[in-house]
């Protein structure tokens, strides 16, 4: 029971470090404190 | 039949009411606010005549002339005259006029017909007009220009059909103007006299309902009493009427972690949903209620025209520091967003003071602040909830940074040096109107959005690395506070206690501050991940707030970690630290120089830093 909670934590926070990376690489990366502004500027 | 797709471009003075009808024309949702400047950019739609005929729609920035200097009106000004790059000259131009005030804005109109492209004038807001004691001729008016001219009230939608007639094709043909082409003076009187047939105003010396009210709040010291209590009003209903959506979101987050730890037995992977992503995102999303009640705020202060009022009353005090009033509105945009805010520099014309307001901006408390602050200021009164005394606190916070901002405008003038050309500033004080209410809930529902969207991805994606960082690499101990040592996140906070310790904060908290640089919200829901881990046995009733849990908290001599001393340092922390990555990035576009946004960047942590140090030993100091 133990075993697949480690599994799938781990594969969630490797899956989490992909998506982070993919989406830096396509520039539309960089954090999101502007994220309330709502007026979709920040691209 | 035409194969190219025609351009038209909506263009007129600031606030004429622009982009209210190119969201009226096309269905688009750009923001528009009963103030000027509020388009700084160039907008693109498509739209369809009466006719079935596609065509593109450009809402310009507003300006008052074709030869003005600042970065927006340049916009309007190439495009009109077939010189941008990226946008052919139109077909054809609606020059949208405020039929209150003709004799100003039909000089831009004027203009716009000497340079030999088919006009159609929509004259805008005519029932205010009407309202105010004008009689308002507009065949008179055609005649004069010799152009069509449609009466319209863009916020009802009133006049659009007839409008999109007049585009139909063929366009109307360029007017032949009735006055020495170029020749300023004669076009000014050109424009007086057609006011004048245009627009009649029987009983002159009346004073409108606008001028009643402006008697109050425009005053040199009634309207600071207005303004004051108005900022105090906002943040005492921020407080007083969040209570009860805050607690719906607190049971929703309470059910989930229920069945959760119901479906899944007790382990890493149960821990990461619960503790980690529910818990952390949680902590922010809980402040939802207050964000859209700000920018509720903020919509209604736009749309009733009370925004360009708050402008003029601080002019003369933007002078001192060496700012006009054209910095204020970038600066008022900034207490919501500093992007939008860095972006609407563009309406100063002065490069120097334009590098200075875009340098200051982020120092206006944006709301990305708010959640941070409403963990902290409630801490400060050891749990009391006075919505009165937290509403003043409030106000002082940003108080603190607008002062502080200002004063650091003023050195940094004071170091460019004055500008070679004079510029001057006009505001246009429009009449007061009766809020949009559509517009303002649709505003606020986007920023809402926005907000939430925030935390369904970067502060999820933040929460998730934290848990895998306060959780491994795993020790085999029963001590949460040996387990929590042996992991990343145990070892981050060893190696910068010494650093962040004569600020007030242990190394969890700094850590958390690390982690808010990538979006200052982050903070909250790493406070609430990094003091939680060590409660051994987690159920419902000890999932108190995150508020309570921070004001348990000693240090190993049994002081309080949370005393009134570290919490004014992290509340000043939080409002001078620049902990906004896409900021930087916006600020060093539109500054043209990564020098300029980097410099910002150390200069305000290291302000933030000093200041919170300072803060802190002093406070420690005098209540030892």
């Amino acid at each position: 029971m133990e075993d697949w909670q480690s599994l799938a934590a781990i594969a969630t926070v490797v899956i989490t470090i992909i998506i982070l990376l993919i989406k830096a690489n396509s520039g539309k990366g960089g954090g999101g404190g502007c994220g309330s502004c709502g007026d979709g500027k920040c691209d | 039949m035409d194969s190219a797709q025609e351009t038209v471009a909506l263009a007129g003075n600031p606030n004429s009411g622009k982009t209210t009808l190119f969201n009226a024309l096309t269905g688009s949702s750009a923001k528009v606010g009963n103030y000027a400047g509020v388009t700084v950019d160039l907008k693109r739609a498509e739209f369809h005549t009466p006719h079935g005929r596609k065509l593109t729609l450009l809402d310009l920035p507003g300006c008052y002339g074709l030869d003005e200097s600042s970065p927006d009106q340049e916009i309007a000004r190439s495009v009109l005259n077939g010189s941008h790059v990226k946008c052919p000259k139109p077909d054809l131009v609606v020059s949208v006029v405020d039929a209150s005030n003709l004799e100003r804005h039909l000089q831009l109109t004027l203009q716009i017909i000497e340079l030999d492209i088919p006009v159609v004038v929509a004259l805008n807001m005519v029932d205010m007009a009407e309202k105010s004691g004008l009689r308002l001729d507009p065949v008179k008016l055609s005649e004069e220009l010799g152009v069509p001219v449609v009466p319209i009230q863009a916020n009802k939608g009133k006049g659009l059909v007839e409008l999109k007639q007049a585009m139909a094709h063929p366009f109307p043909p360029a007017a032949e103007p009735g006055w020495k082409v170029g020749d300023e003076q004669e076009r000014r009187k050109f424009g007086l006299n057609v006011a004048q047939i245009a627009a009649r105003r029987p009983n002159q010396q009346s004073s409108s309902v606008s001028d009643k009210i402006d008697s109050i709040v425009l005053h040199p010291v009634l309207g600071w009493v207005c303004f004051l209590g108005i900022m105090f009003a906002l943040f005492w209903s921020i407080f007083s009427f969040s209570g009860i959506p805050m607690g719906w979101i607190e049971s929703l987050q309470d059910f989930l972690v229920g069945q959760v730890e119901g479906a899944i037995a007790e382990g890493d992977f149960s821990d990461l949903i619960t503790h980690g992503i529910i818990e952390g995102v949680g902590a922010v999303v809980i402040f939802l209620p207050q964000i859209l009640m700000l920018f509720f705020f903020i919509g209604l202060m736009e749309s009733s025209g009370y925004m360009a009022r708050a402008a003029y009353l601080m002019d003369g005090f933007m002078s001192k520091v060496g700012l006009s009033g054209k910095a204020f509105l970038p600066l008022l945009s900034s207490f919501a967003c500093a992007i939008p805010g860095v972006m609407a520099t563009r309406t100063i014309d002065s490069a120097k003071e334009r590098l200075v307001t875009i340098f200051v901006a982020p120092w206006m408390s944006c709301s990305a602040r708010l959640p941070v602050y409403l963990l902290l200021v409630p801490m400060l009164l050891g749990g009391s909830e006075g919505g009165s005394t937290q509403a003043a606190i409030f106000m002082a916070i940003y108080i603190l940074g607008t002062l502080s901002a200002f004063l650091v405008a003023r050195v940094l003038r004071g170091k460019l040096g004055p500008d070679e050309v004079e510029h001057h500033f006009m505001l246009e004080l429009p009449p007061y109107r009766f809020p949009q209410w559509s517009y303002i809930f649709r505003h606020v529902l986007d920023r809402g959005w926005a907000f939430l969207k925030n935390a369904g991805t970067i502060i999820l994606a933040i929460m998730i690395l934290l848990w895998a960082a306060s959780t491994y690499p795993k020790l085999d101990s029963d001590d949460p506070a040996k387990q929590l040592a042996h992991t990343v996140v145990g070892r981050i906070s060893a190696a910068i206690e010494p650093i962040v310790k004569p600020l007030g904060f242990d190394g969890r908290t700094g850590t958390a501050i690390l982690t808010s640089f990538a979006a200052r919200e982050v903070f909250v829901g790493s406070m609430a991940q990094l003091f939680q881990v060590e409660e051994s046995e987690e159920d419902t009733e000890t999932r108190s707030r995150i508020r309570d849990r921070l004001a348990s908290e000693t240090w190993a001599d049994g002081r309080k970690m949370f005393s009134p001393a570290a919490v004014i340092s992290l509340l000043i922390f939080y409002i001078y630290a620049l902990q906004c990555l896409p900021t930087t990035a916006v600020v060093a576009r539109e500054a043209g120089s990564w020098k300029w946004a980097i410099g910002q960047f150390v200069f305000m942590t290291v302000f933030a830093g000093v200041a919170s140090l300072i803060a802190f030993q002093t406070i420690s100091f005098f209540t030892r």
